[in-house]
């Protein structure tokens, strides 16, 4: 008895938890005598074994030990499971376990192209179904590939989606473990799902369908016709076409791809009534089979409708982690939304700052101030939306492009891959040469320096200084030119000029292209490309944002400005509010009343964080001064050398960074701005320390380890 | 206890157990810290890993003297009767992380395999001047190791 390999025809009800719920569904679906394609389970004891084989077992722990997850934030899981994926890559299967493998294996699903598939246990039970937290992998071929993609499927025992749903699925390193079903593949001429109970009204079912394969309709990158049938009756009570069936999810030499379609199926329907009826059929079988509503996969070939799989329909409300996994997106998806960035809402934003600033706020009474104020809001307040919609789901091409990367060289350093993204031209980069070139003016000149120093500023200077405002000043950050003066005098005094590290990043480029086969060579490009991109336009975004929100701040300056004068015992800065501001623009006898500040007496420390651990954002060794940011003001007051400390760095405030020996950041990821910005000028970094802006006081001596996200603090003084 | 027997005691003990107690000497002050550690074959040596950013790493590269208490205590009652504990005290000092010490180190531990190799982290050797072990409650038996 092979106890790594069980056949679909040898399960029994014993094997249940070794071959994991998907596979003991199908089983279950099988003994109905629906049609399925067949399959052989690789055992969980396969993955224990694996595990058990080398030293992966103690590395996963020790990249456990990290962060407790409930503290990480969904960048550092992705980060995690990256960490963790790598390596599984880099963990050979045991030959001897290898063997049994091959030995268990049907001989047919060698020969025929396959889908290996996860099937975790415990993953589809009646009341909890968590689909695509974990990994298949479609049109496998032969064995050694086999073994390969059985590997992955483990890994994604530890996806990104796994650790976000960790506590419903209870994932620990103790008890979680895997199964592996190969089955063959069935490339169906249409496919599709039917939900057995509309979840929206009981009475009905849901039929979707796709010409081709189901990878498309799965991904979203292929939109389903879709019919609503009465469940009890089969009337058929509405049929929505989608906008277009252009696009088709068809088998490449490895995998699947999106073409366009051919001949006139874009103008026929996947499905007709009579396999409406036979989906009907099916869903209702295996609902009573069940005994809940069914989420099912299925493909039609031949004629014959094959079941792929089936789970109970559950619905998740957990809008945050929706939306977490809405970020995954496929290479066609990110190829259509980049156009969509790089032609429409980059131009718009632009646009938008630019119209904005052609307002003249000073001419305005102040009811209309008000009325702009509010209109400058509501846009930038819509532009967080979209940023949040668009341009957040555009930086995972940085995170696609990584994953294929490490797939195909199996870096010993996972992150190697930012390797080949930096150096791309960030605006925000471009905008810090600019300063440092600013600042060499002054350097080399004593009187120009000395007036800088005063803010008496004229002549060549002041028309360069002009032309920075112009091109990069109109941010929520710069609120005086005294503020940027005062910088760009930092930067002139400081005893060293820091600058981007430049990379010859050719031959990593070569050494990346050339690992793929001459045909895959086109598909290795385009993901590079899209990597190139998403890193560059993760950062630009920012800075396009940030010209919007400067606006918005300019014309709350603008308020400010008008009534200070009404006010004597605080200060309109920091102690008016909005609504307080905009009540004092309507009515100028209005005094604005002061904002409350809601301040905590906390007793005397007696404990103080001497050393925290965090992600390795930036690999260096650094000792230095604490700089705690916590408003963006006091970004004005770094000198040469600190260490920047603060809540999330954006683009817009990273024109400190040639100032700065390190970045310690509270947000947590290996690909966030602090984690690209620090990589770009090759400083140390640590993400992802909680609480880092209260755990570290201004001044503190702190020792920031990139190689091992280790930060170290001595205090200064007590608190 | 033969002292063949004992020597393969103790060699069994550095095997088996993943942590040690390392006591470090500071401003007249003792400092302690877990660390895991790997004990040459002829239990001469007794290597571990430090981040340099430590007060461990400062304090050892400043005064040098340590000892390690590694023991099989398992926090019940039969540990007055079954536990042994060792004592290891010598000097301290920072070495290459040459192939040998490598091997030695990720022998025991091949998960830290990171923390061995970062630029930030230190291999420290101690060169053990004696072993105190002591067994059953109140047995103790000391080993010149120099």
């Amino acid at each position: 008895m092979n106890e790594v390999v069980i056949p679909m025809e040898d399960i029994q009800e014993k094997d249940r938890n070794t071959i994991g719920s998907k596979a003991f569904s199908l089983h279950a679906v099988m003994s109905t005598g629906l049609n399925i394609p067949p399959y052989s389970c690789i055992t969980t004891k396969a993955y224990e074994r694996y595990l058990d084989s080398g030293s992966l077992q103690g590395r996963i722990i020790m990249e456990l030990s990290r962060k407790d997850a409930a503290d990480m934030r969904w960048e550092e899981m992705w980060d995690t499971s990256l960490r963790i994926r790598n390596m599984f890559l880099n963990t050979p299967m045991p030959e001897a376990l290898a063997s049994e493998i091959r030995k268990g294996l049907d001989r047919h699903l060698t020969r025929v192209p396959v889908v290996v598939r996860s099937s975790a246990p415990g993953e589809d039970s009646a009341n909890t179904s968590f689909a695509g937290l974990h990994e298949s992998y479609v049109n496998i071929k032969g064995m050694d590939s086999i073994i390969e993609h059985i590997r992955l499927v483990w890994a994604s025992l530890w996806s990104d989606a796994a650790f976000l749903y960790r506590n419903e699925l209870g994932l620990d390193i103790k008890n979680s473990t895997m199964a592996v079903m190969v089955q063959e593949l069935v490339a169906g001429e249409v496919s599709g799902i039917v939900f057995s109970s509309n979840p929206g009204n009981s009475l009905q079912m849901i039929v979707e369908a796709v010409h081709g394969l189901n990878q498309g309709l799965v991904d979203g990158d292929v939109e389903p016709d879709r019919w609503i049938i009465d469940r009890n009756t089969g009337t058929l009570i509405e049929h929505v076409s989608p906008s277009g069936r252009e696009r088709i999810s068809s088998l490449s030499d490895t995998g699947t791809v999106i073409q366009r379609t051919s001949g006139n199926i874009s103008v026929i329907a996947p499905l007709n009534e009579s396999d409406i009826h036979k989906l009907r059929e099916a869903a209702l079988l295996l609902e009573k089979k069940f005994g809940h509503p069914q989420d099912i996969e299925w493909t039609k070939k031949e004629g014959e409708i094959y079941i792929l799989q089936s789970r109970p329909i559950t619905t998740d409300t957990d809008t945050e982690k929706l939306w977490y996994l809405s970020l995954r997106r496929t290479l066609d998806n990110l190829q259509d939304l980049r156009k969509k960035i790089e032609s429409k809402l980059i131009p718009e934003m632009i646009g938008d700052a630019q119209a904005m600033r052609s307002v003249e706020l000073r001419t305005m009474d102040g009811p209309e101030l008000a009325r702009e104020i509010m209109r400058r809001k509501e846009l930038y307040e819509r532009w967080k939306k979209r940023y949040a919609d668009d341009l957040i789901p555009f930086a995972h091409g940085m995170r696609m492009f990584g994953r294929v990367y490490n797939d195909v060289l199996k870096p010993s350093n996972p992150y190697e891959f930012m390797d080949l993204l930096s150096g791309s031209g960030l605006l925000s980069v471009k905008r810090n040469e600019e300063l440092n070139r600013l600042a060499g003016m002054l350097r080399r000149d004593d009187l120009l320096m000395h007036k800088a120093r005063s803010n008496a500023i004229e002549g060549n200077f002041r028309k360069e200084v002009d032309f920075f405002l112009e091109n990069f000043g109109h941010t929520g950050i710069y609120k005086s030119e005294e503020e940027l003066l005062k910088l760009i005098v930092e930067l002139a005094s400081s005893p060293k000029k820091r600058t981007p590290a430049r990379k010859d990043t050719s031959g990593l480029q070569k050494k990346f292209i050339s690992a793929f086969s001459q045909k895959d060579r086109a598909f290795a490009e385009e993901v590079l490309d899209i990597g190139l991109v998403s890193y560059r336009l993760r950062d630009d975004d920012n800075i396009y944002l940030g010209r919007i929100e400067g606006q918005y701040q300019a014309s709350l300056k603008e308020a400010k400005q008008r009534i200070a004068g009404r006010i004597k015992d605080f200060d309109v800065e920091g102690d008016v509010g909005e609504e307080e501001l905009l009540k004092a623009l309507a009515d100028s006898g209005y005094v604005p009343a002061k904002k409350e500040k809601i301040t905590t007496e906390s007793p005397p420390d007696r404990e103080y964080t001497r050393q925290v651990r965090g992600q390795p954002a930036g690999e260096g060794l650094v000792t230095g001064v604490a700089r705690v940011i916590t408003k963006n003001e006091e970004l004005f007051n770094i000198k040469f050398g600190e260490i920047l400390v603060c809540d999330a760095i954006d683009p817009n405030m990273t024109f400190v960074i040639p100032l700065v020996s390190a970045i310690v950041e509270r947000r947590g990821g290996m690909l966030i701005h602090g984690a690209i910005i620090a990589r770009e000028y090759g400083i140390p970094c640590v993400t992802g320390i909680p609480g880092a802006t209260q755990l570290i006081q201004n001044g503190d001596e702190v020792t920031v380890d990139g190689y091992l996200g280790i930060v170290t603090i001595r205090r200064s003084s007590p608190r | 206890m033969q002292k063949s027997d004992l020597m393969e005691s103790l060699k069994s003990l550095m095997k088996e157990q993943k942590l040690a107690v390392l006591a470090s000497f500071h401003d007249n002050e003792p400092y302690t810290n877990l660390v895991g550690f790997a004990a040459s074959d002829d239990l001469k040596y007794i290597f571990f890993v430090t981040p340099v950013a430590t007060r461990k790493y400062s304090y050892l590269i400043t005064s040098r003297k340590a000892s390690i208490m590694i023991d099989n205590r398992s926090n019940n009652e039969y540990d007055f009767k079954d536990a042994m504990a060792v004592n290891a005290t010598g000097n301290v000092m920072v070495v290459e992380k040459t192939d040998d010490h490598k091997a030695l180190y990720l022998g025991k531990y091949p998960y830290l395999h990171d923390f061995l190799l970062s630029p930030s982290s230190a291999l420290m050797k101690m060169e053990v001047r004696s072993y105190i072990v002591a067994s059953r409650f109140h047995n103790v038996v000391e080993i010149d190791m120099a």
